[in-house]
């Protein structure tokens, strides 16, 4: 047995020696991970008090694991080893079970709407805080069937009320001179699934959810129906299969409720000229990573506002930048598709629509949801001033009455608007 | 650091092996002992001053009880010791329990102080009470070289999370041990066996049972029951998994330079009763707590109540030992009174294999009580098992979760059995009648542990979930 003792420490001790001179190979090391959709840990800064108190050499670890030469191929090969340890099936269900409270009759209460004080933002709340905190709740229960994913939804009775207090605060100060529209966006789950298949994931009714926070809010906001529109539509291509966020077709049939709303004739589909990006695997792809997937992928589909395609956004270090309201990002990576809209989450966006001159404007506060829904309001503004809630600070209120802005559109997708400190970071804008 | 991170494993290791082979005999020991200090250092360099601290007590007083030959005088400055080694743990591992306690009651103090536990603190602790113990029973002699001795509670082996190594079991071996090429062959052996062990099984089943026990009371109640259950279960092979890895590797690493720590684990899950389930888990705390605290107090050759007391300290111990909650207190006294259960009603007349159901049932209600830090989450944790949370005893999550890793869960049950040290001894037997069997496995032999070292790298690159649980100890 002595020459196998001696064959198995060399063979031990060349793997090591081999993955000691790869993870050397600093120049080896990736920075990006497209299919986390994420920036990888970087070296950390050095100080003697992170050294000290431990921070420097975990991050320094992280770091290092993290960032390893051939990371995506280990990756890939690791995801190979994690589908060998059970059965796949076509209908799953991943993650736990969401949280839901009773959703009440609606309008039973509370008797005045705009009586609740409006939430506050836990002390050094950050940017990163709140998105950490969005892309939780859109994860938490996932329903999987035939290479698709549909999140669960649970009902919050406070942070439904708080949500509804934030948007009357803002119609309250703004007064009579103002329109303000509320859109809520349900989940795929509850615009696609079945009432069965509803059953089965467990979680809140997102028709009844949405009826009763729009019944919570002061009697002149407009309030757009979304819900059994979608669900009229559910047989078209609403809503992405590996990714959370609903189509610009989805947000099309919703943008006609508004121009109802709104008393304004909505443009066809058919005048518009559209932008296709096929290969498109999203946010649930990242999170489940199932072949499922991967062998069926989403297609992008974008269609460009007739008035003008020209935007200028802000992103978080301040900066301007000229973009395209659609902008063909075909050349990126296919998971980041959905940023063809509006350029993606950023703190300040201005669309000015040159075939208009009757000085109409709005503000539209969103998260990325709003993105695709963003465009199809660029024919109906002189100007359009879109906030993405998350990266903004600025006061809405003020900022629209100083510069003669008449309306005010929050579009939010029902879990994310009910969900953890959303409603109170909305009310510090609004 | 953590054995089954890459940056331990692709660059600590392999420098430490190269750095250790390269340099004469009798530099070894500074080359381990500077390893050791970096890798504590990697968790905090602050936290060195108290492994320091530690070290230094025990070193000075150990030489103080040699040199001393009065008996109350010995037993003082024994006293001394204690106080000052366990003063320190209890200082960092208990100070906001007790305070917490109190405020609670009374009110005051109005902030309770919080400390960072400083890593592997429990563990060292013990190693070092048990070598000033041990000099003042006169079973070792003391060690008069300070680094010696902060090598055996430093040493990366064993320093941060067991098996807590006695200084008898070693002190002959930081001197005089021998490196062999079969030493070396078995500790890769069980070094790779427990890194794939901990990076593949534990972390899987982790991540299993954290997708099923989320936290808070309220997102407790809203799962099925079936998804704690299996929550439960798979945290049940989640923490024997992991824990039993990390022993495995240390005691792989030991062998790999002549060291030989005594085994902490003996398939606990294949245990015939609670009884049997201590001697098989955590050997090396439970020696401890029989050698330094239940042997002392009068053991069981004493009477009826005499003997319920002294159980009762040593479970209350054990249980407060694994962390600063009453839950672990709780989890402590729990098996105390099975354990009196077995003692005076059972009696030894259970069948094997009811006893085998009946110990695994009680271990599984223990991991409950462990789990759950926070009262309210135990009881609605409980609640929902019982079918009166708020979504019924059955859901697609654990069904889904089951059959998506029902390969996993079974791999890992037959991972805590002996099954794989049998069909190893089986190979062997059929090895020597022959020729063809020999030489597959010595090719089994040569490749699996590189095989499982490869599959652990492939498992923990971008891996960010990487937990070892006795860590917090």
């Amino acid at each position: 047995m002595v020459h196998t003792w001696h064959a198995s420490d060399h063979a031990f001790r060349a793997l090591l020696a081999v993955g000691f001179v790869v993870g050397c190979l600093w120049f080896l090391r990736p920075t990006t991970s497209e299919l986390e959709k994420r920036t990888l840990t970087t070296f950390p800064e050095f100080s003697w008090a992170s050294l000290a108190d431990g921070s420097f050499t975990s991050q320094v670890g992280l770091w290092y694991s993290d960032t390893f030469p051939f990371r995506d191929q280990l990756m890939a090969a690791n995801r190979v080893l994690k589908a060998g340890y059970g059965i796949q099936t076509s209908t799953q269900m991943v993650g736990e079970q969401v949280q839901a409270d009773d959703i009440p009759e609606e309008g039973s209460e509370p008797e005045e709407p705009t009586a609740r004080e409006v939430a506050t933002l836990p002390d050094n709340y950050t940017a990163d805080d709140i998105q950490a905190d969005i892309q939780g709740q859109v994860m938490q229960g996932l329903y999987v069937k035939d290479g698709a994913a549909y999140s669960a939804y649970g009902f919050s009775q406070d942070n439904a009320e708080a949500y509804a207090a934030a948007i009357n605060g803002a119609q309250e100060k703004l007064g009579d001179d103002h329109e303000v529209f509320s859109i809520l966006i349900p989940n795929n789950s509850g615009a696609l699934l079945s009432d069965d298949e509803l059953a089965a994931m467990g979680g809140s009714d997102q028709g009844q959810a949405i009826s009763y926070i729009y019944s919570l809010m002061d009697p002149r906001v407009k309030a757009v129906a979304t819900y059994d529109t979608l669900r009229e539509h559910n047989d078209e291509y609403i809503y992405f299969r590996t990714d959370h966020h609903w189509t610009a077709l989805g947000a099309y049939y919703v943008y006609r409720n508004w121009c109802d709303s709104k008393g304004v004739t909505p443009h066809e589909l058919d005048q518009f000229e559209e932008l296709d990006l096929p290969g498109f695997l999203g946010s649930f792809y990242s999170e489940l990573q199932l072949d499922s997937m991967k062998a069926n992928p989403d297609t992008v589909e974008a269609y460009i506002p007739m008035g003008t395609n020209d935007m200028v956004f802000t992103d978080t270090d301040g900066k301007d930048w000229d973009w395209h309201v659609i902008q063909d990002i075909r050349d990126w990576a296919s998971s980041s598709y959905y940023l063809t809209f509006i350029g993606g989450d950023r703190p300040w966006s201005h669309i000015h629509n040159p075939q208009m001159d009757d000085g109409s404007s709005c503000v539209v506060v969103k998260e990325s949801y709003g993105n695709c829904f963003v465009p199809w309001l660029v024919d109906h503004y002189e100007d359009v001033y879109v906030i993405d809630f998350r990266y903004a600070t600025v006061d809405v209120v003020d900022y629209m009455q100083e510069n003669d802005i008449q309306d005010l559109i929050v579009i939010n997708n029902i879990t994310i608007a009910t969900g953890g400190s959303v409603p109170a970071k909305i009310a510090s804008i609004l | 650091m953590v054995f089954s991170s890459l940056v331990f494993l692709l660059a600590f290791l392999p420098l430490n092996l190269f750095v250790y082979s390269l340099v004469p005999k009798e530099w070894r020991n500074q080359v381990l002992l500077a390893f050791s200090l970096v890798f504590y250092a990697w968790g905090g360099v602050e936290f060195l001053l108290v492994l320091l601290a530690d070290c230094l007590v025990s070193w000075f007083f150990a030489l103080l009880i040699q040199g001393q030959e009065d008996a109350a005088r010995r037993r003082a400055l024994l006293v001394c010791s204690l106080v000052l080694m366990l003063g320190l743990l209890g200082v960092f591992k208990y100070t906001g329990f007790f305070l917490g306690n109190i405020k609670a009651v009374l009110g005051v103090p109005e902030v309770v102080p919080s400390f960072v536990l400083p890593i592997g603190i429990s563990f060292y602790t013990f190693q070092l009470v048990s070598y000033v113990v041990d000099v003042y029973r006169r079973d070792v002699p003391a060690q008069p070289k300070f680094w010696k001795l902060l090598l055996y509670a430093s040493l990366f082996h064993q320093c941060i999370a067991g098996p807590i190594v006695r200084y008898e079991t070693v002190a002959n071996e930081i001197d005089r041990r021998k490196f062999t090429p079969a030493g070396m062959f078995a500790g890769i052996r069980r070094f790779s066996v427990g890194l794939a062990k901990k990076a593949v099984l534990a972390n899987a089943c982790a991540s299993v049972a954290d997708g099923l026990l989320p936290s808070g009371a309220d997102a407790l109640m809203a799962q099925p029951g079936a998804s704690i259950w299996l929550g439960m279960a798979c945290y049940m092979l989640q923490i024997y998994l992991d824990f039993s890895a990390y022993s495995d590797m240390a005691i792989g690493l030991g062998r790999m330079v002549g060291f030989h720590y005594l085994e902490n684990f003996n398939y606990p899950y294949l245990a015939t009763s609670v009884q049997d389930f201590w001697r098989r888990w955590h050997i090396s705390l439970s020696t401890f707590f029989r050698d330094y605290v239940y042997i002392p107090l009068g053991g069981s050759r004493c009477s009826r109540g005499r003997y319920v007391f002294n159980l009762f300290v040593v479970w209350s111990l054990t249980g407060f030992w694994h962390g600063a909650s009453w839950n672990f207190i709780l989890w402590g006294l729990y098996f105390f009174v099975f354990l009196l259960l077995e003692r005076f009603v059972i009696r030894g007349r259970m069948p094997k294999w009811l006893g085998h159901v009946y110990a695994l049932v009680v271990v599984y209600f223990g991991w409950v009580l462990f789990r759950f830090t926070d009262s309210s989450e135990l009881l609605a944790a409980l609640a929902t098992m019982l079918g009166m949370g708020k979504s019924g005893m059955l859901g697609m999550q654990a069904q889904t979760a089951l059959v998506s890793n029902v390969f996993l869960i079974a791999l890992s049950v037959v991972a805590c059995t002996d099954l794989g040290k049998r069909l190893r001894g089986w190979a062997f037997g059929a090895a020597a009648d022959s020729n063809a069997m020999l030489r597959l496995v010595e090719v089994v032999e040569v490749a699996l542990p590189v095989l499982l070292v490869l599959v652990s790298i492939v498992a923990l690159v971008g891996n960010s979930y990487n937990p070892f649980l006795y860590f917090r100890f």
